[in-house]
């Protein structure tokens, strides 16, 4: 019958493109844990830092595919803020990476869930790496990643800015009170219309950290972002923007990554990544300078990268060597001229004033991470990126409307918090 | 009141076609003028998308913010080329885009034929059915279903991103089922007592008087597609795979934004959306749809 | 409804009917499972039951508030996108010179990758130097804080999303072309006024698509999120005003490593979504026209 007949050529011919899609949009060949001739590929989860990053990693990865014949280094990328994403999903479908770089706020969870594999038992010299940075990679006390890289913010300031007001350059031991009474000198008025800030945003979680208070205790059972120097830290925050007026609204600088950049801001939180940019974009001289002292001192918040080995990698002990290499090997000579990352090695200390486009003052950095003046203040509870969550709007809220009833707000949140996750 | 006079005389007649002339000119000018204003809205976040796109890096982030940058530099254009391997993911989008609208159309045409004209029992359930998988979030299906194309074997390939194409997209049945069934059915009756079988009637009655919904569904599946960086993320690791769309999410880096290049990977990406719609649009045009059996 | 036709039914939806199968049943099926576990999207999920459901309805206040935002944003914006749309779509459609380049330009914002245009927005939208505002105070109107206000920010996400109705447009003008020229004619000779064919003639032969914009708005704005996450620089501000639900059904998920919750949140909303397309099939299925209606 032609009806019949019409339809078996109508599911013929559809089978056969499909068919026919299939095997030509099929792209290139699939994912093999090893590749030809007894090849081991390891595959690193990492985001970029910025658009060449990827890129430029790829280079040290030469290097030690170089030293390691035999082993290939394949990089996949996801963005940082969906990095996540990726990240549940390759686990979840049985195809986890070898090696991860990690956001502090996922480790926690990583950790508990048993998806990284414990380094405990490696033979890691302590006295090789400066102080503190092996404690950034350790839950419970026992070591699941390493760390790559290791710095802090700093300040950077607009050298031609202080020279117009007629101001001397910040002291690497200036205080809170010497930063104000900069930031006020250096913020210009005209026609009603602030058109230089002083500062251009002071991070809350800095202003806690020189303060020596944090959201939560680094031993993830207090509650201390109620505490009266977090009280004090978030107050002065606050006050720079709507009692002295040196720090934009949020309002006036929304949508405004760079203030500083295109002349608008005197001074920024600053950071060793941030200096090849500075350099080639800026047409100010600047410099930079260690956070000015709150009640704990000159100290800054650690801002680090950790890697670990995935729990399930078939491959651990390439994966290991690998990950040696980067975090204690060849790679921490080399990332310094590629990615501009700042080693964590005693060995390279003073690479830091070295780097390609490192401002006059890069020593103070070097001082700050060898005296090992960085405080990590996020503790590895899983709970920790919802309690970040659910206190940040409060902080806004503070910010915005100013730092009159602040004690208040922390107070209530603190005890909420306190009752929700069961913490002090 | 007045008393029209039966047969309006010649003057009258003029008379009237000229107020009439007039009052098309002032529709027509009215129009023209919405039309203009409203292009200068619409088309002011796109401007705005170029002239950053041409500025060098420390006056894209200069406030106020300026619209023309005071030097026109096509250094962001070549940068987006050395930071990234931008040629390469061009032509990993054309193959994926290309293949999932051929699928789309397809297979979306002859489900929703089913659907709209061939009424079978269950049909009801079906559609309801069909409705309901586009109301849960895909965030918390994202998971189960990499790991059916895990245990396929098809991670790190095109495959999890072109062959669901090919069993049909939900929105789109439904879209082609509501213009399936505004074709009369007369001419499904005297084509088939010329012999056409149910197929025959598909091809040869309705995909014809269908041409403005069908180039619609392929028109947005090329630009869904071709814009979608959820699939790419999830499905491909190889940089040499990625498309477009999750390419430029690289000039977000997490410590880093370069806005000049991602401006000008922007213009290059919507440059053949902009060429295939406007070609797309032509075939909007009135009276295909009108043909056939009636009067 | 004979055998044949069934039988025949059946096949041309067998693309469909596959693909769900394999690649749609069984990963919902799972998520439905997981709402019922403390699932973390790694490691074991242990059973749980309705432990989650009970949270959300009664220890989460985010589950109201994202709820809240959710439906203001569906109420208002889904009958806004739905005329305004519909009338630029009829603007387009008249015959004027250079209409092809109109209609590009009024779909243009729609094909602007969301990662650029969300820096477009805010930057639009900046309170103090944003043309928005701009524009406002040159006629001496009150200014607004946009998306950093409160009150302001779900109507401006609404305003942006009308910047997108290009999408909606395309599927308009389909229609429009679809509706045939002798209905038209036929009114004219009858002597009927541009209203009385629009009212009569146009609204109710493109009935097919606008229903069917009313159903895909709905389904689709009560999932919004995307581009309240990028202006709100992931925090769902000011104060939660701008958390819609998937946006913090996400948040659980990848954020917080709350897969399980997560997906209880989903079938909530899957069941809220399926109620109210029941309801719009039930009110308004019956007024759309279509000529095969069998």
């Amino acid at each position: 019958m032609r009806k019949k007949k019409k339809l078996s050529a109508l599911l013929l011919t559809f089978v056969l493109a499909l068919s026919a899609f299939l095997a030509g949009c099929s792209g290139s060949d699939s994912e093999s844990a090893s590749g030809e001739s007894g090849d081991v590929t390891l595959r690193i989860l990492v985001w970029n830092n910025n658009p060449e990053g990827t890129k430029l990693e790829g280079e040290i990865f030469k290097e030690f595919e170089k030293e390691n014949p035999g082993i290939k280094v394949k990089q996949v990328y996801a963005p940082y803020d969906k990095f996540n994403d990726k990240f549940l999903t390759m686990s979840a479908g049985g195809d986890q990476p070898d090696l991860v770089w990690l956001q502090p706020s996922a480790f926690g969870q990583f950790v508990g869930k048993d998806v990284l594999m414990d380094l405990s038992d490696k033979e890691i010299n302590e006295d090789e790496y400066m102080p503190n940075v092996l404690s950034l990679g350790q839950v419970d006390g026992k070591q699941y990643a390493l760390i790559r890289d290791a710095s802090a913010f700093m300040l950077g300031y607009n050298k031609d800015m202080f020279d117009a007001a007629g101001l001397e350059y910040p002291k690497d031991d200036w205080t809170w009170d010497d930063f104000l009474a900069t930031a006020q000198k250096l913020t210009v008025e005209k026609n009603g219309k602030t058109v230089q800030f002083g500062m251009e945003n002071f991070y809350t979680n800095e202003l806690l950290v020189e303060n020596g208070g944090g959201f939560v205790s680094q031993d993830g059972k207090e509650v201390i972002v109620d505490s009266p120097e977090s009280i004090e830290a978030i107050k002065f925050g606050a006050d720079l923007i709507n009692k002295y007026h040196v720090q934009p609204t949020t309002a006036q600088s929304q949508g405004l990554s760079n203030m500083f950049l295109a002349g608008q801001a005197a001074m920024k939180m600053m950071g060793p990544w941030d200096w090849s940019d500075t350099a080639k974009n800026a047409n100010f001289k600047w410099d930079v300078v260690p956070l000015p002292a709150g009640k704990a001192g000159n100290v800054a918040a650690a801002s680090y990268l950790p890697i670990g080995i995935g729990s399930k990698t078939k491959h651990p002990e390439e994966a290991y060597k690998l990950l040696e290499f980067l975090t204690t090997g060849k790679g921490q000579d080399l990332q310094v001229d590629t990615i501009s990352a700042v080693p964590v090695v005693k060995r390279n200390a003073d690479k830091i004033e070295s780097m390609a486009n490192a401002p006059e003052n890069a020593k103070a950095l070097s001082t700050i991470l060898a005296e090992g003046r960085t405080v990590m203040n996020a503790p590895y509870i899983p709970e920790y990126a919802e309690i970040m969550s659910k206190i940040q709007p409060v902080i806004d809220n503070i910010n915005l409307n100013g730092s009159k009833d602040a004690e208040k707000h922390l107070k209530e949140i603190a005890d909420q918090i306190r009752k929700e996750y069961g913490l002090k | 009141m007045e008393i029209t006079p039966a047969k309006p005389t010649a003057a009258v007649k003029a008379k009237k076609q000229r107020s009439i002339n007039k009052g098309r000119k002032v529709e027509k000018a009215l129009t023209y003028l919405l039309l203009i204003t409203l292009s200068i809205l619409f088309l002011f976040p796109f401007l705005w998308l170029i002239g950053t796109s041409v500025k060098p890096e420390n006056e894209a982030m200069a406030f106020p913010p300026t619209m023309l940058p005071k030097e026109w530099d096509l250094a962001n254009y070549k940068e987006v080329f050395t930071l990234v391997d931008f040629g390469q993911y061009y032509m990993n989008s054309i193959i994926v885009t290309v293949c999932v609208v051929i699928g789309t159309v397809v297979s979306s045409t002859l489900v929703a034929y089913g659907f709209a004209r061939i009424k079978g029992r269950g049909r009801n359930f079906w559609f309801v059915l069909l409705l309901g998988t586009m109301m849960l979030p895909p965030q918390v299906t994202m998971i189960p279903v990499y790991m059916i194309f895990s245990k396929l074997g098809w991670v790190n390939t095109f495959l999890p991103l072109i062959v669901p194409s090919f069993f049909g997209s939900a929105y789109f049945i439904f879209l082609l089922r509501q213009f399936f069934k505004t074709i009369p059915k007369e001419l499904e009756e005297s084509a088939y007592l010329d012999g056409c079988g149910p197929f025959g009637i598909f091809w040869r009655i309705i995909i014809p008087l269908s041409v403005p919904s069908i180039i619609t569904v392929a028109l947005l599946s090329f630009m869904w597609t071709w814009n979608d960086f959820l699939n790419p993320l999830i499905y491909l690791n190889d940089d040499s795979k990625y498309t477009l769309a999750l390419g430029i999410l690289q000039f977000k880096g997490a410590l880093l934004i370069q806005w000049g290049p991602m401006m000008a990977a922007s213009v290059f990406i919507i440059l053949p959306l902009i060429i295939i719609f406007f070609v797309g649009q032509k075939y909007f045009v009135q009276g295909i749809a009108t043909t056939g059996g009636k009067g | 409804m004979n055998k044949s036709r069934t039988l025949l039914f059946y096949l041309f939806i067998l693309p469909w009917l596959i693909g769900f199968f394999v690649f749609t049943a069984g990963p919902m099926v799972y998520s439905l499972y997981m709402s019922f576990t403390d699932y973390s999207g790694l490691g074991a999920a242990n059973w749980v039951g309705l432990e989650n459901y009970k949270k959300l309805f009664t220890e989460d206040p985010l589950f109201w508030q994202s709820l809240w935002n959710t439906f203001f944003y569906t109420i208002v914006g889904v009958p806004l996108g739905l005329v305004v749309g519909y009338l630029l779509a009829v603007l387009l459609n008249t015959k004027v010179r250079f209409m092809g380049v109109f209609r590009t330009i009024f779909y243009l914002p729609s094909l602007v990758p969301t990662v650029a245009s969300s820096l477009l927005w805010i930057l639009i939208f900046q309170p103090d130097f944003g043309i928005a505002n701009s524009i406002l105070s040159f006629f001496h109107l009150p200014t607004s804080n946009w998306l950093l206000s409160e009150s302001m920010v779900k109507p401006t996400l609404i305003i942006m999303s009308l910047w997108g109705a290009g999408g909606g447009m395309v599927i308009y003008l389909a229609g429009l072309q679809s509706v045939p020229a002798s209905l038209y004619e036929a009114a004219e000779l009858d002597g009927a006024g541009k209203f009385h064919k629009f009212w009569n003639i146009t609204i109710p032969m493109t009935s097919n698509v606008i229903f069917f914009n009313l159903i895909m708005g709905l389904i689709g704005s009560f999932q919004i999120f995307t581009q309240a996450y990028v202006v709100s620089s992931g925090n769902g501000g000011p104060n939660y005003k701008s958390l819609f639900y998937v946006f913090y059904l996400y948040q659980d998920a990848f954020k917080f490593f709350k897969m399980g919750y997560a997906s209880a949140l989903a079938w909530i909303l899957f069941i809220i979504i399926l109620v109210f397309t029941l309801i719009q099939f039930k009110v308004f299925g019956k007024k759309v026209y279509y000529e095969y209606d069998e």
